[in-house]
């Protein structure tokens, strides 16, 4: 029962010890933030961007049907 | 000559835009696998198991995306230069294509660059900016990125923006050796460099395999997403041939 609690409890310190990131967590974490939000809002934008594309073809081809090749 | 026939005639074809297409299809995959897995390294090693830095502390971590995204904004630039060169000399469509779609993202990191630069500068110099060489020769990195951008949007006739786009990328290429000897030619607030190409790097090995990891991780992701979009533009451009025709119907 002690040994229990007390690896909880060590995990937990050291949990804490790493978001504290020895008193420079606010710029840590906030320079991470930051590269996250930049790599996935880039991410995002390109599949959705690809979506359109896609759709946007689709209606070109509708919209100009004189460039179908004669089948 | 034969033998360098031969290589022209398939550079030419890998550069087309309907096999560049089907082979950036199978590429893909493995640049998200790859990348992934350096990401996810990265982060564990730079952040859990690299030791603190013996003057900068834990504020040392802000080295795993800063000189990433550092090192990105300079090699999509030189990309984008190398492309303009290309484009220029031998008319390659996939060339302009690559242009387009490259200079937001090399935008985007370069923005990442001076930003968690400007994290690490606040607890470290005590300040958020300063008209540091470096950090101004990156600034006007960025606004190059910018003006690749705006010039392309502001010409209306495709053929000439290209045109225009590629002189202006080569113009500012200047811009990169300035970025990169910046902190050697004047001696300022920035840091050296922490590893260079043909020096032992000035860093341990357990900070220098993340970094690399890291690097490298931004560098898949980069050639990831570069190639997801210049296939979504592709196919708009290539729109009035029959095999997107036949793509896009299946």
């Amino acid at each position: 029962m002690d040994q229990k609690i007390n690896t909880g409890l060590m995990m937990l310190t050291s949990l804490q010890t790493f978001l504290w990131m020895g008193g420079y967590a606010l710029y840590v974490w906030f320079a991470f933030a930051m590269a996250f939000l930049v790599l996935s809002l880039n991410l995002v934008w390109s599949l959705r961007q690809q979506r359109k594309m896609k759709h946007a073809i689709r209606y070109w081809l509708q919209e100009n049907d004189d460039y179908a090749p004669p089948s | 000559m034969p033998k360098m026939d031969k290589l022209l005639v398939f550079l030419h074809k890998l550069g087309s835009p309907k096999s560049f297409y089907a082979w950036s299809g199978r590429a893909l995959p493995w640049f998200v696998i790859i990348g992934g897995i350096l990401f996810a390294y990265g982060l564990f090693a730079g952040l859990v198991l690299a030791p603190p830095d013996y003057q900068q502390g834990d504020a040392l971590r802000i080295i795993y995306v800063h000189v990433p995204a550092a090192f990105m904004s300079l090699f999509i630039y030189s990309m984008i230069a190398t492309c303009a060169l290309i484009h220029l000399v031998w008319r390659v469509k996939l060339m302009d294509v690559m242009m387009q779609v490259s200079a937001p993202i090399g935008a985007w990191m370069t923005f990442l660059a001076l930003f968690t630069g400007a994290i690490w500068g606040k607890p470290m110099w005590g300040i958020w900016w300063i008209w540091d060489a470096r950090l101004t020769s990156e600034l006007i990195l960025l606004f190059l990125y910018l003006g690749l951008i705006a010039l392309r949007q502001a010409i209306i006739e495709p053929q000439q923006a290209s045109r225009a786009v590629a002189m202006l990328a080569l113009i500012g290429f200047v811009n990169i050796p300035i970025i990169h000897y910046s902190v050697y030619w004047w001696n300022t607030l920035h840091q050296g460099a922490t590893i260079a190409k043909f020096a032992q790097p000035s860093i341990a090995n357990d900070m220098l395999y993340p970094l690399l990891a890291m690097m490298m991780a931004f560098f898949c992701y980069f050639i990831g997403l570069m190639m997801m979009r210049a296939r979504s533009e592709v196919l708009w451009r290539e729109r009035r041939t029959r095999w997107i025709r036949k793509l896009i119907r299946d």
